[in-house]
């Protein structure tokens, strides 16, 4: 179908994550803010953040963000002149490029998945 | 007032996004992988603290929050125009885009400018009692 072209969906998802990405730009100003109110505070704010309900978001997160860096790419390309030609084909190149990206940024947050709980001491 | 996108084109707005694009590319990735990295034993308060006293860390973190704000909001704002057809309602999301903006910058200057504070004031605190 005509409206499904790789370009469409691009543009589509481009709207959304910038969307999601700028609401969760605000809420983490808001609440990395809670950092500079000394490490008790902070302790307590991180203890919530620590549940795997939020490393899950955490991992969304990087991955929507890696979409909109990586399709960014392709329209600064494209908007200056350089592989126009090739839209379609850049933009998988830069998809892979930040699937590898998306596995390299996770690997941590994964693993502190699975992590006992009294590894994450409070202070 | 001047119209602010009121139907403009909007090519300085255009221009500055892809800018601010190309320099949050190689931002964003160092801050996800270093403030994100939650390590087997989290993130512990210490660690962010010793990183954001540094001052090199200070600008980055700084540059990061000025350029990604201008970023997701101007991108915001060229949605909002998208749907939002009216001068008047265009104005209001200006506003309420431009307020929202600034009240993060403060929160974010705060926290990285003034950093650490809370510990500083103690540390004053105990030197100045006898």
């Amino acid at each position: 179908m005509y409206r499904f072209h790789t370009g469409y969906v691009a543009w589509l998802l481009n709207r959304i994550s910038g969307i999601l990405i700028i609401f969760y730009l605000a809420a983490h100003v808001w609440v990395t803010h809670h950092l500079s109110h000394g490490a008790e505070t902070y302790a307590q704010v991180m203890a919530f953040l620590s549940s795997p309900l939020f490393k899950l978001l955490e991992i969304g997160l990087i991955g929507v963000v890696l979409y909109h860096l990586m399709n960014g790419i392709r329209i600064i390309l494209v908007d200056f002149g350089k592989g126009a030609w090739m839209q379609k084909r850049l933009f998988w190149i830069l998809m892979a490029i930040g699937v590898l990206l998306f596995v390299i940024c996770i690997w941590e947050l994964v693993g502190s998945l699975f992590a006992p709980a009294h590894a994450a001491p409070l202070h | 007032m001047r119209d602010r996108g009121i139907g403009s084109g909007g090519a300085l707005a255009w221009f500055f996004q892809r800018l601010t694009g190309i320099l949050l590319v190689p931002i964003v990735l160092v801050h996800l992988l270093t403030m994100h990295n939650w390590t087997a034993h989290g993130l512990p308060w210490a660690e962010v603290a010793a990183r954001l006293s540094n001052p090199y860390w200070k600008v980055l973190e700084l540059t990061f929050l000025v350029v990604a704000l201008y970023h997701g909001l101007n991108g915001l704002y060229a949605v909002l125009q998208d749907y939002v057809r009216r001068p008047g309602w265009r104005l209001t999301c200006y506003s309420l885009v431009t307020l929202a903006g600034l009240v993060l910058l403060a929160f974010g200057v705060v926290t990285v400018v003034g950093f650490p504070r809370a510990e500083l004031l103690q540390s004053v605190a105990q030197s100045a009692t006898p």
